[in-house]
Parts: structure tokens; sequence; C-alpha cells
């Protein structure tokens, strides 16, 4: 058994390293011309090949020479250990090989697939020296994972970042951190941007808060049952294309409104502007607010109030001093998060902002308007300070004043009843909010069948067709894109997931910090970013399909890493133990033991990345080429151009597409639960 | 067939193991032998460390330092799945998407068996836990008891070379439990398997050690077989996690033959000892509670009672003798209750009491 264990660990590394030393004749080392590596390959054009290049890059030839005593090594049976500290160190040494050679002997040189096939074998051979030396605890799937996905996080999410540093204070080639300052002062509008950012992500947070809050307690406490209703209405915003509810308010209250022109008779343009963004993000962040603190109160235990009573306290005073200071830090919780999202928002500030300009905005308007990356650089630092703080504060701070889990025992969760005057004035928010929001949506439905609205309410189908010959082309590339990012998103998520609640190594505190971390960057921000990291070499990605693939997957990254990690918590952790202890490896536990037990939150996040990048607009709007149209973008064009009626008939259609993924989703989850409660009886 | 019964179990050997979680030390050098064939218990309170010994051996936790052998060979940083040490889990861990057949195959699928290879052995293994009949029931569809003989069948099957067992009957009833002890006991004696047996339940470990390791704040603090932990434990601690023991302070008046001779009150006793302490040396004495009876007559120790509880088989007291309290277990039944506030003289049965302490 012994003699059998060997061979299979050495048989990949051998076989492996053989077939990547083949192929290393054949894929492109890197890019000549503008034709891509695939291209290059189909065409037999082999001049990017490593081979032919070594004549200008020397140092190149290292690394399948490197490659080639790996090999030996594998074949040559030294002491155990001696086989994989030898492995250990060629593979560090061509890893950092390349990517010295990469970032400062050659940043010219345009890596294509075959660098790309190069730099992850060493890394996978690394990652299986580590695990055999006992280095990182697991085998050579946890510490290849690890060590993977380290590198595409530090290139695609700290690198972009790194870079906007880099523009924003190099001048002329000099680093200059006091250029950050000038430019900023230089610009007029820096002071009024800034108070307008805050100014409007202050009241959103307070507002979504408030009313999330009162959903919350309205669902959980109250005794008129409107939980299903709310909890239909709070996914609404999810599956809400950018837009629409800006489309919307305009449609309602804007200056041939519906109700402010056609019942009112007023005309008013009050809504572009502050009073605009406001009510559209208002609406936009509300159910999520309503999704936090819901957590929050239905994990209260009701013995507490009950101990409450008990002791002599009426309905309010056990409100006041129970409830009240217990749901605190997940009210702060709510409203930091809306604070962040009102910052990133990029749709409904575009839309609704009139001469009321926020950073989002005018950090594209920087680059689309005046061609200053300087300038947007230094916006999106701002931006993206106050960002990081707060995700900071909640994360590090609120998050950790919850109250939540102190007893560990699961809270009964009985219902007590609201004091009268809340509980009604509650319910009657709650009907005016479904109100609101049933007329907003229908607004945009009804908008889409009309032939010019508030003018010529007559009935037209012209938008649709409108769609069917322009529209359709970026409609099923954005369907086509989203689906190909979605499992991508699923994957990595579920991987991370697994590493951080499973697993301790080194950096896992900045790993984990690192993957949720483009939760706090605004999309904005994602977007120069990789505009200016990606346009030369060594890594050229934009005007391609792949740069807005690989946007989705690691902005919608945090959404699979939350559903992964709430499932796995659900899995007792002996069950993997005992599939280890019986000799299967990382890879098969995943597969066998917990991929079969977690297949719905898989599922979920797999339909909600897709949902998410179907609605993307604030970091692709930057990405976006001519070859590739996404739907938002188009979106946003034709209202930019004045036609709203087809903008609201593209917004109708992505509605209906994504409350089908969705629909569809809610029956295979239930199928799934089904089946695991069959089986655990 | 019988193929289970042909196993290469294996000796096992732990050299200054020490684990530390942050700046916690779980497990502070520790050094143990367990023999080949031998079934020993780790024993102690909750966080003694002695669940991240048995963790240690199975490969899922990595010592800090020191070293593992097993069979002479250094396992320390051997992944778990290549280790060829089972364990049967608190929570059975059985896969709950998975029938019985399925559990208990799980290792052999992993090693490419043929298949008409692993149903024998299936059969095998679930006749050696008296399963016959049920692999094609749901993990979940089994009472507790038949779900710990599939953790069990799950765990021999792949023939380890050590069993690890960890507080495998803390999820049955009390009935349950003594049953499931007792077969467990009979089917790692009949293999011969190495075995290591984590609990925290002093009765369960008395039943069946060959010998029991007294783990007490990350490290051991007693190794013997379980009579001799019983009768001659060597520090209070032990002396009060295996079973009840009251700690009587002593003053060491010399040797008499083979005991030694300590005044309680104005009391002497002889009792049996390990090692000598200084002439007129303050020490405690260990006796069960019992070992001490109501005296017949007007000698022996006086006392007075504080407590009286009815307990059914006996009459649990408890009694001040000078300024310390000692708990005395009247297995006498036909006797009536004592009442609270009577004073009574006490006796001890000499050769039951155990000196602790002293210098080796």
């Amino acid at each position: 058994m012994q003699n059998i264990i060997l061979l299979n660990q050495k048989k990949p590394v051998l076989i492996g390293s053989l077939i990547v030393l083949i192929m290393t004749s054949v894929v492109p080392f890197t890019v000549t011309g503008d034709v891509s590596s695939l291209a290059a390959l189909k065409a037999g054009d082999f001049s990017g090949v490593l081979w032919n290049i070594t004549d200008n890059y020397p140092l190149l030839r290292l690394l399948p020479l490197i490659l080639m005593l790996i090999i030996a090594n594998a074949v040559i049976p030294l002491k155990k250990r001696m086989n994989a500290k030898i492995q250990l160190g060629l593979s560090l040494a061509a890893i950092i090989l390349f990517v010295v050679h990469t970032i400062f002997i050659a940043p010219e040189l345009r890596l294509a697939n075959g660098s790309f096939l190069l730099f992850f074998t060493f890394l996978s051979l690394f990652a299986g020296s580590l695990s055999k030396l006992g280095i990182i605890q697991g085998d050579v799937f946890i510490s290849g994972s690890v060590l993977g996905i380290s590198s595409l996080l530090i290139i695609f999410i700290l690198f972009p970042l790194f870079v906007i540093l880099i523009r924003a204070v190099a001048v002329e080639g000099i680093l200059k951190p006091g250029n950050i300052f000038t430019t900023l002062y230089n610009y007029p509008s820096t002071l009024r941007i800034l108070k307008n950012s805050i100014l409007m992500s202050v009241t959103v947070g307070f507002l979504a808060t408030a009313i999330g809050f009162a959903f919350a307690l309205i669902v959980e406490r109250s005794k008129f049952r409107l939980g299903k209703l709310m909890n239909a209405f709070s996914l609404l915003p999810i599956i809400t294309p950018p837009f629409v509810i800006g489309l919307a308010i305009i449609f309602m209250f804007g200056k041939v409104g519906w109700f402010t022109s056609g019942v009112l008779g007023l005309r008013v343009n009050f809504i572009f502007g502050y009073v605009g963004i406001v009510m559209a993000q208002t609406l936009s962040f509300a159910p999520m607010a309503y999704l936090i603190i819901s957590g929050v109160i239905k994990s209260l235990d009701s013995s507490l109030e009950e101990a409450s009573y008990t002791l002599g306290a009426g309905r309010w005073r056990s409100f006041r001093t129970i409830i009240w200071p217990l749901v605190r830090p997940g009210l702060a919780n709510a409203f930091l998060i809306s604070v962040i999202e009102s910052l990133a928002d990029f749709a409904n500030p575009i839309l609704l902002g009139g001469d009321f300009d926020v950073l989002a905005t005018s950090i594209y308007l920087a680059i689309v308007g005046r061609y200053d990356e300087t300038l947007a650089a230094c916006l999106g630092l701002v931006l993206l300070s106050i960002t990081l703080t707060t995700f900071l504060v909640q994360r590090y701070w609120v998050g950790k004043k919850s109250y939540i889990t102190v007893t560990g025992k699961p809270s009964r969760n009985k219902r007590l009843p609201l004091p009268v005057v809340l509980d009604y004035s509650l319910a009657g928010l709650t009907i005016i909010w479904v109100l609101l929001t049933v007329s907003l949506y229908g607004s945009v439905f009804v908008g889409s069948f009309v032939k010019l609205w508030g003018i010529n309410y007559e009935f037209t189908l012209k938008h649709y067709q409108y769609f069917f010959t322009v529209g359709l082309e970026s409609y099923f590339s954005t369907l086509k894109l989203a689906s190909i990012s979605a499992p991508i998103t699923a994957v990595i998520g579920l991987v991370i997931a697994y590493l951080i609640s499973r697993y301790h190594f080194y950096g896992k505190k900045f790993f984990e910090f690192t993957s949720m971390l483009s939760f706090a960057i605004p999309g904005t921000i994602v977007g120069i970013g990789y505009v200016m990291a990606f346009n030369k070499a060594p890594l050229i990605l934009t005007g391609g399909a792949a740069i807005l693939i690989i946007c989705f997957v690691f902005r919608n990254m945090p959404v699979g890493i939350r559903s992964g990690i709430a499932a796995l918590q659900q899995i007792d952790p002996s069950l993997e133990e005992a599939s280890i202890t019986l000799g299967a490896g990382n890879f098969r536990t995943l597969n066998k033991i917990i991929l079969p037990l977690i297949k719905p939150a898989i599922f979920s996040g797999l339909v909600f990345s897709f949902v998410r990048s179907m609605t993307a607009i604030s970091a692709v709007i930057f990405l976006v080429s001519a070859k590739t149209k996404l739907a938002t973008t188009v979106i946003l064009g034709r209202i930019e151009g004045g036609k709203l009626g087809i903008a609201t008939a593209y917004c109708s259609v992505l509605i209906v597409t994504m409350m089908l993924a969705i629909g569809l989703m809610y029956y295979f989850v239930n199928k799934l639960d089904n089946k695991n409660k069959g089986l655990r009886g | 067939m019988a193929e289970i019964k042909k196993n290469d179990t294996a000796d096992l050997k732990f050299q200054n193991i020490t684990k530390k979680f942050g700046k916690v030390t779980a497990v502070n050098n520790v050094s143990l032998d367990v023999e080949h064939g031998e079934m020993i218990t780790l024993l102690g309170p909750s966080g003694c460390g002695k669940t991240t010994i048995l963790r240690m051996i199975a490969g899922l936790e990595i010592p800090t330092s020191g070293k593992i052998l097993l069979g002479g060979e250094d396992i320390t940083k051997l992944p778990a799945n290549e280790r060829k040490i089972t364990m049967v889990f608190q929570s059975y861990a059985l896969f709950p998407h998975m029938n019985v057949f399925e559990n208990i195959v799980y290792g052999l699928r992993v090693l490419r068996w043929k298949d008409d290879k692993i149903k024998d052995a299936a059969e095998e293994a679930l006749k050696l836990v008296g399963l016959e009949g049920l692999s094609k029931r749901g993990a979940s569809e089994l009472s507790g008891g038949q779900q710990q003989r599939v953790a069990l069948a799950r765990a021999l099957i792949l023939k380890p070379k050590v069993l690890l067992f960890d507080e495998p009957l803390s999820n049955l009833d009390a009935k349950l439990r003594n049953r499931m002890r007792a077969e467990i006991r009979n089917l790692q004696q009949e293999l011969g398997i190495t075995s290591v047996y984590v609990t925290h339940d002093q009765s369960e470990a008395l039943a069946i050690s060959d010998r029991i390791v007294v783990m007490d704040n990350s490290v051991i603090s007693q190794i013997g077989s379980p009579v001799d932990l019983y009768t001659k434990p060597e520090n209070p601690f032990v002396a009060d996690f295996i079973g009840e023991a009251n700690i009587v302070e002593g003053i060491f008046k010399g040797t008499e033959g083979e005991k030694a001779v300590v005044q309680v009150s104005d009391q002497e006793f002889k009792v049996n000892y390990k090692n000598l302490p200084e002439k007129n040396e303050k020490i405690n004495l260990m006796i069960r509670p019992e070992d001490i009876y109501f005296s017949d007559d007007d000698s022996g120790l006086s006392g007075n009672v504080e407590f009286a509880m009815y307990q059914g088989s006996m009459n649990d007291y408890l009694i001040s003798v000078d300024s310390s309290e000692i708990r005395l277990h009247d297995y006498n039944y036909s006797r009536e209750l004592k009442q609270q506030n009577t004073s009574v003289k006490l006796k001890v049965r000499e050769d039951h009491i155990f000196l602790i302490g002293g210098k080796e």
C-alpha cells in the first residue's frame, strides 16, 4: 500500500510537468502583433512561443530548464522529504524569476496563455511541495487553491488599486504624493462634490435604515402578517436593472410625471438633483437594510422581553429598554452598508443628478468627458478612502459589537406583540411603500407600451420592435457573459469559503480581507483601475470579453463567499474529518461530501451572481467595447439619446429574464431541499 | 473472508509532543507509548488536551513540536488521509446523503477496490457489528446505537493501524452506553487492534481500558491500569477525578513493615504508599467514601453528620471531622438514615487507604 501511495503522489508531478513542457513549445508565451494566442495557435504561428523569444529574453530559458530539473527530481528517488525540498526550491526559484522578469526586466513583454500556463504550473508544484513538507496543512488541492487564488486576488483586486494610486501621484515619471492634493485643489468642484456625496450617502443611510427597521419590525413582530409580501418585495432591487427606479421616478414625478403633472397639474423639476437621487437610492437600498435588520431581530431571544414583562415593564418600556439597545448594532450595520452602496451607486446619480454631481459620476465624467486620468485617479482615491473607512468601521467595530452570539443557543422565536400605536403606523407605512413600489414598476412597464410618456399615452409595440432590431445583440452577449462568469464566481467563491471556514494557513487574514474587499470598492474604481492596469503590457485585456468576465467574477465573489460560508456553517466539520481519516483527499472530500450537502447554496450563489452580472453598470461602463456591448450600457446610451421608451422596453425584458432566473432558482432549491430532507429523515 | 481480522495494526509513540493554538498551549510536552494491540484511554476534564492528542494522532492537527511514530515510522507531518488511522467520531459523522452501505465502503472506494470485493468486505463488516441486512438504510433512518455501529464498521473496514474513538458514546442514553462499551471492548480485543479512546467519563475509562492516561491542564497526570489508578492515585487530581475521594490531611510518622504510619486527628492509620515523605511532614490520604464506615463501638474518629441523603442503593453522608469534611457511602441499606447533627464514630478500611505525595 505504501508503494501505491508514493506512486500516486509522484505521477501527477511527472506527467503534468511533461505535458506542460511539451505545451510550452506550442502555446505562445507572448502575443506578437494583435493576434490572440488562440488565433496564433490555430494559424500555426509559433513566433510567440517561448523558444523563439529567448534570443531577446535569455533569462526565460531558465524556466523550461527548471521544469526539466523538477521532472528529473520526480524520477530519481531520494529520501522522501529530500525530493519535496528540492521541488520546493526549484519551483520557488522559477516563480521568483517569472515575477521579477515580468515586472522589472521585461515589462514590455505582453504575456499570453503559455506564460500563464507555466506560472500556474510552477505555482502548483510549489504548492505540492509545501503540503508534502507539512508547511501548509492539507493536501496539494488546499495549498494550490490558497496560492492560486491569492495570486488572482493580487492581480485582479490589489494591483488595479495600486495602479490608481500610482497614476494619482505620478507626475512625468516621478512619484509625488503631494500631487493628489494639488490636483484636487486645482479642480474647482472638489469640495462641492465631496459635500454632495456625503450629504447624499448619509441621508440615504438614515432613510434606508429607518425604513428597513420598520419593515423588519412589521415582518417579525406585527400582528399583521406581511412577511411573505415583504420578502418578495425585498428581492425586487436585486433583479432590477439600473436606471429602472430612476426612470420610474421621472415618469411619476418628473416635469411631465403622471403624479406631479397628471394628477397635481404641476410642472416641476425638483427630482433632478438631491431629492431624486435620495428617493431612488432609498427605494433601492431599504430592502437590503431590511434583510440585515430582520436577521438581527429574528435572532433576539423573545424570553428577554418576556423577562422584562414579568419584571413589570410595559410594551413601550420593553421596546425602549430591551429591543432597541439590542438591535442598535444591527441598525448601525445597515446604515454603514447603505452608505457604502449609496456612494458606490452610479446609475441613479448619472440619471437623476442634474447639477448635483457626486464622486462616482465625477470620476466617470473625468475619464469620458475630460480624458483626465490623473483627476479620475485622485477622485477615485477620495471615494475609495471614504468607502474603505466605512467598510472597516462596519466590519471591525460595529460588526464586533453585536450581542447576538452571546448564548450560542438557538433562540426561541415567539411572536410578541408590538405597542399598538407603533404596530398600526408601521403597517400604514408598509402599505404606502407597497403602493409606491407597484406604481413605480408599473409605470416602467406601461411606459414601454406607450408612444411617449406624459405626452401621448397611445398603445404601441414599436419600442419592443426597436429592441428586437438593435437590442438583441447586446442582450445575448450580456446573457452569455453572465452565464460564463456565474459558475466561475460560484466555484471560486465556494473554494474561498471552504478555505476560510475550514483551514488555517499563513496569511489567512489577508486572504479573507482581500476577497471580501471588492465589496467595499465602488464599481467605478474597479472600472478605472482595470482600464489603467490592463491596457498595456504585460497584461493587455481591455477591449475583449475576458476583462468583463474577470470583472464580473471578482465583483460578485463576495456574494458567493457569503452564501458558501453560511452553508458550510451548517455542516458538521467532523463529516469532512471522517472522510479524510478514511483516506480521501481534500478534493474528493469537497466533491463527494460537501458539494452534495450544500447544493442549494451553490445554486443560489450561481443565480445571484448571474443576476448581478446582468445588472452591473458602474464598473463595466469603462470596459465595454464596440465588440462586446452590454445591456446596461446600451440602455444608458438610449437614455442619453432621449429614447426613454426603448430603454423601458429593454428594462422590462431584463426584469422578466431575471424573474425567470430567480423563479427557476427557487424551484430547484426547494426541490433539492426536499430531497435532502428525505435523506435526513 | 475474515479479512478484517487480519489487520496490520501497529504501535504508536508520542515523543515530547507540544501543540499550541496561538498563545494557548493545548498539549504540553507529552510523551506516551501505546503498545501493539493495546486499548488506551485518554481521560480528563474538557479542555485538558485529550482530544487534541487524538486529533494529532489522526493527522487532523499537526504538532507544534515533537514526533509521532507509528510502527517506528515518523508520521508527524504525514497528511491525515495517508496515515491508515481511522476514527469513530463523537457525532458519528455519518454522511447524511449516503446509505449505510455507501458510508461503510467510502474508504474502499477511495482505494479503488473492485465492486465484488467491496461487497464482500461490507458484508463482513456489517456482520462484525451486528447490522446484517441494513445496508440499504439511509444514515438518518438508524437509531443512535445503529449509527454508532455503522461508524465503527466504516472505521474498521480499512484495517487501520490504529483505531481512534472520540467520546463515541456520549450521545447515547445510559443503558445503551453500557452495552455499547462492552461491545466495543470485545471487538477491540477480538481484533487485537491498537486503539486510543477519549472520554471524560471515568467509569467508561475504567471499564474498557488496558491502560488509562489521566490528563490535566495539557499534561499527563498519571498513566496506569484502571486498578492502579483507582487504588493508587499519585496525586489529588487523579484521586478525585477517578471515582469519588476524600482527601484527608495527616502527619507522616514513619514506616511499619510495608505500611506507612499516618496520624489523622487523634487516630493512627497504617496505609499503602508509593513514595515516602519526610518524617512529621504534612501529607494527604486518599480515602474512598465506600471505605469509611460507622463504628459499632465507641472507638474511631469522632465526627458530626452535616448532610444525610437517601440515594437508593446507599446512604450518602457528609461528615465533619475536626475542620475537614468527609464523604461516606453507607451501602448497608438496612441501616436507617442517620439524622443531621448526630455525633458519630468512624472507622476506615486501612488496607484501602493510599498515601498521596512524597518524593520519588
